[in-house]
């Protein structure tokens, strides 16, 4: 009788993953976008400092012509080297995350729509390789994705420095992206799993996309009492004051759900650009440690749920194309 | 003397499956013999397709169990996964890969040791060549079922399902059709589950045949002893209706 | 299904607008508290207080996060019901029978605009029932006949900007073959202009490279900066004209100026406020016109409408 490998089976249904992945052109449009707004993000970041810069010199002529004798620093010489990676931090969280709900809702829905799955499931694959080879699949797929926008990012800081870049802010970017990585797998699952029980095709990309909402705006606006558009600056909601009040009584309710929150600020202290600055890479995740936890144990806990999903869910059922 | 009994290879034993207000199977009990070329007749919503779905461990039944080549299809899965072939009604897939990518990602998942070798003999043996690196978004109606056929034998099962595997072909297609399940049962020795509508079909291909009326088997029995037990009727089609009266 | 979909977003958004407006009279407070607080710093220590400016309430002002939310979320809703409004005729496979009757398809196409140009209206007229509700009976506020007039134009102004959403979403399912695509496109299409724009436009704010603002660090009052960026031109013309781009930049400026958000707006008469924000409210209705016509005429010709989609 055949031999049935799990791992083997695993394997064969990550590669194919990858391969149906690229071969969508949305995909390719999506990952297109995603890859040129970090380009255009470098080099706004760059432009806009070197702007701001010539702003300084031109007020500081303006201030001598008005009398003024003693001029303030230039408030620019203490933006971090890797400043420009700030406006990524928001990328991420926008378009990044969406794209990974995309990501992980075609991966299940390809087949759905495809009619295949009567054809799949009768094959000697356990359920739970089937979806590990799906999340291993997208990992796959994310990792390359955000390899690409650290080689944009990393190699634009060269070629247009804010600050001199050193090895270490380069580490720090790579465990930034790396970071980046993990907070994308989570929004793909969250496609992959409601692609698998929901009844429509529009409602497993709506229910995600509820979700990303109320965790990007509607967690932070509570906790830090910031409006939804200010929380795409991130100047502002780097180095945001101490919390009084309600906002700091929500921030310690809404702790363990608030995920875009802890993203924007590990990613901050990463990048050096909140108001803890010049820590090293393991004094911010020992600092961290709960929300990490809270990350990948959210992870771990959608997986779970997608390998239950699919255990009951009807091959045979009506597809509904709307 | 020496007498040993033959166990069948698919059997059902008091097969129920209850959809909310809908009663599909009503306690079927069935068995089929290793090597025959089984029939499965009935209306629209008899419980066919749902009796299939069972069989080829695509879903649970309410009560009572099934065993394929020895194997629960509950219990088992697995094992009964590995032994049978299995061909949906319209099957689809992948249309943005070709014929080859198709089949040697189920033969991977099938556990086929070498694929490329293996779709070859298959798509030789079906006499389909030269199509491998078609689109399947390309593919008629007829090719797709002979695709389908190809993916279902990749692993060389004991048994093979085949849900309305007629349906939307042209005659032609139909005659090839029949030809391939022939083939498969004399030169493989495959158990052939065939459920369908087509009572000329029935009639030229099968070697049992059991009617499902309304979730309930009605009847079951060879072909052959069926013809001489109702010689009155002078076809297979007239028996199905006498049969369907009678319940 | 539909109808889960647009409700599940219509009950989220009236939620948010709640939320919004609490967290808004938070903020109000926390200022007020921080006013108090300096205040009666400055008294203990014998310092004069005439520079101080006691915040004032202005009760449509806490409306900034609900506009926000209906810029975000608002746009999601009116994309997910013209999506869906195609989407499941297309699903359905219903449009051949439809058109096998005597019935043309630019008046079918117009019965539903219609159909749902009344659906929205009726939740712009909800949400700002329901802001007006908070106001008067949880505030206790009393809201003058100028204040309820700028807030219904604040809501037709709403009503529009769904309205583009809408038909854009329309159009895109028209014309492309999976209806999946087209849902993912203007997602795509919604985050860029609505999301990705304005924060452009706001990261290349010189006053927002630095924490408490740029000129605030130099001791620069807002007269003073607007001088100095008269000598960087190319820039500013570039960065509002990246924000010129955003249909939802329009609507935020319009909204925000009706509203008294943006102060210099605050208190000021209704005809002031049309004429000085009359550029936005054009764009508002040109990118309605355009989308109108161009999804009626999608409709008209569309062969893929037809194509079963499997």
């Amino acid at each position: 009788m055949k031999n049935t490998n799990p791992m083997g089976n695993t394997f064969t249904i990550a590669s194919a993953e990858i391969r149906a992945l690229f071969r969508e052109k949305t995909m390719y449009s999506i990952t297109g976008v995603f890859l040129l707004m970090t380009a255009a993000s470098s080099f706004i970041g760059w432009s806009t400092f070197t702007t701001a810069d010539a702003v300084y010199r031109a007020s500081v002529v303006y201030l001598h012509a008005q009398g003024v004798s003693t001029v303030p620093e230039n408030p620019l010489h203490s933006v971090p080297a890797l400043a420009s990676f700030d406006n990524l931090i928001v990328y991420i969280l926008l378009i990044g995350a969406l794209l990974a709900v995309i990501i992980g809702h075609r991966s299940f829905m390809r087949e759905r729509r495809s009619g295949i799955l009567q054809v799949l499931f009768v094959r000697p694959v356990p359920k739970r390789s089937f979806v590990l080879g799906k999340i291993l699949g997208l990992g796959l797929v994310l990792f390359s994705i955000m390899s690409m926008t650290a080689i944009i990012s990393i190699a634009s800081s060269f070629f247009l420095p804010l600050q001199h870049i050193t090895i270490g802010n380069v580490g720090h970017a790579l465990v930034f992206f790396l970071f980046s990585f993990l907070y994308m797998l989570f929004f793909a699952l969250c496609g992959l799993l409601f692609a698998i029980v929901s009844k429509s095709e529009s409602l497993a990309l709506f229910i995600p996309i509820c979700l990303w909402v109320g965790i990007t705006f509607v967690l932070p606006e509570l906790a830090t009492g910031l409006t939804p558009t200010a929380l795409l600056n991130p100047v502002t909601i780097l180095q945001l004051p101490p919390l009084t009040g309600f906002f700091s009584t929500a921030q310690h309710i809404l702790f363990p759900i608030s995920l875009g929150w802890h993203y924007t600020t590990i990613s901050g202290e990463l990048l050096g650009s909140s108001f803890s600055t010049n820590l090293s890479i393991g004094q911010v995740f020992s600092g961290h440690w709960i929300e990490m936890t809270t990350l990948c144990v959210s992870i771990l806990t959608l997986g779970l749920l997608s390998a239950t999903a699919l255990r009951r869910f009807d091959p045979r059922g009506d597809y509904v194309n709307e | 003397m020496n007498t040993t009994t033959i166990k069948p290879i698919i059997t059902a034993h008091a097969l129920t499956k209850q959809y909310k207000d809908t009663l599909a199977l009503d306690s079927l009990d069935l068995n089929i013999n290793k090597g025959e070329i089984f029939g499965f007749l009935g209306h629209n919503g008899a419980g066919k397709t749902t009796t299939v779905s069972i069989l080829t461990t695509l879903i649970a039944p309410t009560a009572g169990n099934a065993t394929v080549c020895g194997f629960d299809t509950q219990k088992e899965s697995i094992e009964v996964q590995k032994r049978i072939g299995y061909l949906p009604e319209n099957v689809k897939f992948y249309d943005s890969l070709t014929a080859y990518e198709n089949l040697e990602y189920l033969a991977k998942l099938s556990g086929v040791k070498n694929p490329k070798e293996k779709i070859h003999e298959v798509l030789v043996f079906l006499e389909f060549t030269g199509i491998e690196n078609k689109k399947l978004g390309e593919f008629s109606k007829g090719m797709r079922q002979r695709i389908g056929i190809a993916q279902a034998i990749l692993h060389d099962p004991e048994v093979l399902f085949l849900d309305e595997p007629t349906s939307g072909l042209d005659p032609m297609g139909i005659k090839k059709l029949r030809d391939i399940i022939i083939k498969l049962n004399k030169e493989k020795g495959m158990t052939i589950f065939m459920n369908t509508h087509l009572l000329s079909e029935v009639a030229k291909t099968c070697t049992t045949i059991g009617v499902l009326n309304q979730g309930k088997l009605i009847y079951c029995d060879s072909l052959a002893h069926t013809m001489e037990r109702f010689h009155d009727e002078s076809s297979l089609e007239e028996i199905y209706f006498t049969l369907g009266e009678k319940h | 299904m539909r109808n889960y979909v647009f409700v599940t977003f219509l009950i989220f958004l009236v939620v948010l607008t709640g939320i919004s407006m609490y967290v808004g009279a938070l903020n109000f407070q926390v200022k007020v508290a921080l006013f108090e607080k300096t205040y009666q710093a400055l008294i203990a220590a014998g310092q004069p207080v005439g520079n101080l400016t006691r915040p004032e309430f202005f009760p449509l002002q806490l409306l900034r996060a609900t506009i926000e939310y209906l810029e975000i979320i608002g746009a999601i809703m009116a994309i997910s019901l013209g999506y869906l409004s195609i989407a499941k005729e297309k699903g359905n496979n219903t449009l051949p029978l439809i058109f096998t009757r005597p019935i043309t398809r630019k008046k079918y196409y117009t019965g539903k605009l219609v159909g749902n140009a009344a659906l929205l209206a009726s939740v712009c007229a909800l949400l700002f029932l329901t802001i007006i509700g908070i106001i008067v009976f949880v505030g206790g506020v009393h809201l003058s006949l100028p204040e309820v007039t700028k807030l219904i134009i604040s809501g037709l102004a709403t009503l529009v900007y769904l309205s583009i959403f809408f038909l854009f979403a329309t159009l895109c399912t028209i014309l492309m073959r999976f209806p999946s695509n087209a849902l993912i496109l203007t997602f795509v299409v919604w985050m860029f202009f609505v999301l990705i724009v304005p924060q452009i436009g706001d990261t290349m704010d010189t006053d927002n490279q630095v924490p408490g603002g740029f000129f605030n660090a130099l001791h620069i009052n807002q007269t003073d900066s607007h001088i100095i960026l008269r000598q960087f031109p190319l820039y500013e013309n570039l960065r509002n004209g990246t924000e010129e781009t955003s249909i939802t930049k329009h609507y935020e400026r319009l909204t925000f100026a009706l509203l008294g958000i943006k102060d210099i707006y605050n208190g000021k008469p209704l005809r002031y406020i049309l004429l000085d924000k009359v550029w936005e409210t054009l764009w508002l209705i040109g990118f309605l016109l355009a989308f109108g016509f161009a999804s009626l005429y999608a409709f008209a010709r569309s062969q893929v409408l037809w194509q079963k989609v499997e």
